[in-house]
């Protein structure tokens, strides 16, 4: 059941982020060669990309948390077995589930900070505000999947990442 | 200074236990920042880096040239690099070995990971090596090293963080990498040479190739070579931004990744989301990064230690080296772009204010990160090798490495004590 709910979230994020990350690259490239040849960039194309750039990174985070890509240092890992094990990844991904949640509370936060000041990108006359309240949501949804992976731990079961499930 | 001591033995403690390293960046950093100057700030700054720091136009240079080295690793280029340089070299003493770096070096120059690079040579170059009756050492240990030379011929995602984080101009690193990229070349081949007049076993000579084949062997090659030429040439010659570059290096390997019919719509998909999880998980580590530096300029201490620097009278250069030994250790545990992400706020004030080249710098700091990737006991290139390669013992990688690491001290010294060999062509661009 978690599992293939782990398979569908993968693969749907998956999808929308190479999406992105290919409109990323037309739209670079369109622009580039508009104002090489042809003297006319793409209007707003600077400001479509820092939004992309946004919500490419946000997009990711979550499959970064499912499939466990964080970097981390491999020295010891092989020191700790058996139930402490269990119990050293119960608390750590709470404590991840910890951080990602204050981190995505800020970024709301700053959402409604930008919401307030009422400015607007220059070209394309929108407000960045709903852009970061998608980026605040997504990273609710990685502290929201670091519970899940929590309970897997103190269950016993030992969660699939998204790549393996997928 | 000792709130930021605690802040780096508490740093240490969650990394070894698994934390991830840009957790741990941003948890010391916020209550390390919060500590000196209050915590409604300190949460503040959560919110704004994590915004503001992303949503930025020159750091989409990131993902399009991760992009483009994810079209080419999957465009099926590596056996043609490979074919070329066997053509070419093969028939010397330990001429296989020289060939895996030229095409490693040649690999590097459109994609940019050390990994992606080792591991995609790994499957080309290995077997022909063993064919021909090449000592695994030598073989393993060409393979290794060569990998490292993505991390800094450019396109370098190494290179980018450092001009993020120093507010260097990236053209100019980029063109202050390439010098020095091909020393590290010249001198791996270098050294298997010099392995295999001492041990003519470890290497055989092949056949020699005619003329007409070696030329004939250019063709698969072109495309990337003519694509890396756009890239760094228009980056070089001032009519491009690295971004607009990377846009269309992406563009084009997409394009020859295509025409070469290695492109189903599953490895397009494939490339794309590895670029977006893989640029996730580096802004992610920036945002850390930038939490960790934030605390480590309020309390001080880059200002401390140049003053210190300043009160016992060293020489810059005496400074840089002591910077090359920390890295040297630091590269014993650390991962190559977190070592970085976390020692250039440091360390980069201090260069500034004792008058340093923070370009030259700059490409000090990626050669010695890339020795990193090949030493005990964590290299990750040799870890990279030895998972594809499960009946090599690692003794015997690492055995393999040890020339190499020879070499890389030679050219980190001639990098260090030879300046105008990183700055000649950043010079020209002015």
């Amino acid at each position: 059941m978690l599992d293939r709910m782990v398979r569908r979230l993968d693969r749907t994020l998956g999808l929308v982020l190479a999406a992105l990350m290919f409109a990323m690259m037309l739209l670079t490239f369109v622009d580039v060669v508009g104002r090489q040849l042809f003297n006319a960039p793409v209007l707003g194309g600077n400001e479509l990309t820092r939004i992309a750039m946004g919500l490419l990174v946000y997009i990711g985070l979550p499959l970064v948390c499912l499939r466990r890509e964080h970097i981390t240092i491999g020295l010891l890992s092989g020191l700790i077995r058996g139930r402490m094990l269990r119990v050293q990844h119960v608390i750590l991904n709470l404590l991840f589930a910890g951080v990602t949640f204050i981190w995505a509370r800020q970024v709301w936060i700053q959402g409604e900070a930008v919401e307030r000041s009422n400015s607007v990108l220059m070209f394309l006359q929108v407000s960045t505000a709903p852009y970061i309240y998608v980026m605040s949501v997504l990273t609710f949804g990685a502290a929201f999947i670091y519970l899940i992976l929590a309970w897997c731990y103190l269950q016993g079961a030992t969660p699939k990442s998204g790549e393996e499930a997928g | 200074m000792e709130a930021v001591a605690i802040g780096f033995v508490a740093l240490f403690i969650l990394l070894f236990l698994q934390v991830p390293i840009a957790f741990g960046m941003a948890i010391v950093g916020t209550i390390g920042f919060g500590h000196i100057i209050g915590y409604g700030p300190a949460l503040k700054s959560i919110g704004n880096t994590a915004t503001d720091m992303v949503m930025v136009y020159d750091f989409s240079v990131l993902p399009l040239f991760i992009l483009m080295g994810n079209f080419v690793a999957r465009s099926g280029i590596s056996h043609d690099l490979y074919e070329t340089s066997h053509a070419w070299l093969g028939h010397r003493r330990g001429g296989l070995a020289m060939a895996t770096i030229v095409a490693c070096g040649g690999f590097s120059a459109v994609c940019g990971s050390s990994l992606a690079t080792v591991a995609t040579m790994s499957k080309v170059a290995l077997p022909p090596m063993l064919k021909f009756g090449y000592d695994e050492r030598l073989a393993t240990g060409s393979i290794a090293a060569g990998g490292t030379l993505g991390i800094l011929i450019p396109p370098s995602v190494a290179l980018v963080f450092y001009g993020i984080m120093t507010e260097t101009d990236i053209g100019q690193l980029f063109a202050a990498g390439v010098i020095p990229g091909v020393l590290g070349i010249v001198l791996y081949a270098g050294a298997v040479a010099v392995i295999t007049r001492i041990n003519p076993e470890m290497g055989p000579p092949g056949e020699r190739i005619p003329w007409k084949a070696r030329i004939r062997s250019l063709r698969g090659i072109w495309g990337m070579v003519l694509l890396f030429l756009i890239v760094m040439g228009g980056i070089y010659g001032g009519v491009f931004t690295p971004t607009e570059a990377a846009g269309i290096g992406a563009f084009g390997a997409f394009v020859i990744a295509l025409l070469r019919r290695r492109l189903t719509v599953r490895i397009t998909l494939d490339a794309l989301a590895d670029t977006g999880r893989t640029t996730a998980m580096l802004l992610a580590l920036l945002i850390g990064s930038l939490l960790f530096a934030n605390f480590i300029n309020v309390a001080r201490v880059p200002n401390e230690i140049a003053d210190w620097f300043a009160s016992i009278q060293v020489s810059p250069l005496t400074v840089v080296v002591i910077c090359i030994a920390i890295y040297i250790v630091l590269g014993c545990i650390l991962e190559s772009i977190s070592m970085m992400l976390l020692t250039v706020p440091v360390f980069y004030p201090v260069m500034q204010s004792l008058g340093v080249d923070l370009v030259w710098f700059g490409i000090v700091v990626v050669v010695v990160i890339e020795i990193s990737l090949i030493t005990p006991p964590i290299g990750l290139n040799v870890f990279v090798l030895k998972s594809m390669l499960p009946d090599i013992a690692l003794t015997k990688i690492f055995r393999g490495v040890l020339p190499f690491i020879a070499a890389d001290i030679v050219r980190i010294a001639l990098i260090v004590l030879i300046p105008g060999l990183s700055l000649f062509l950043p010079r020209l661009m002015e």
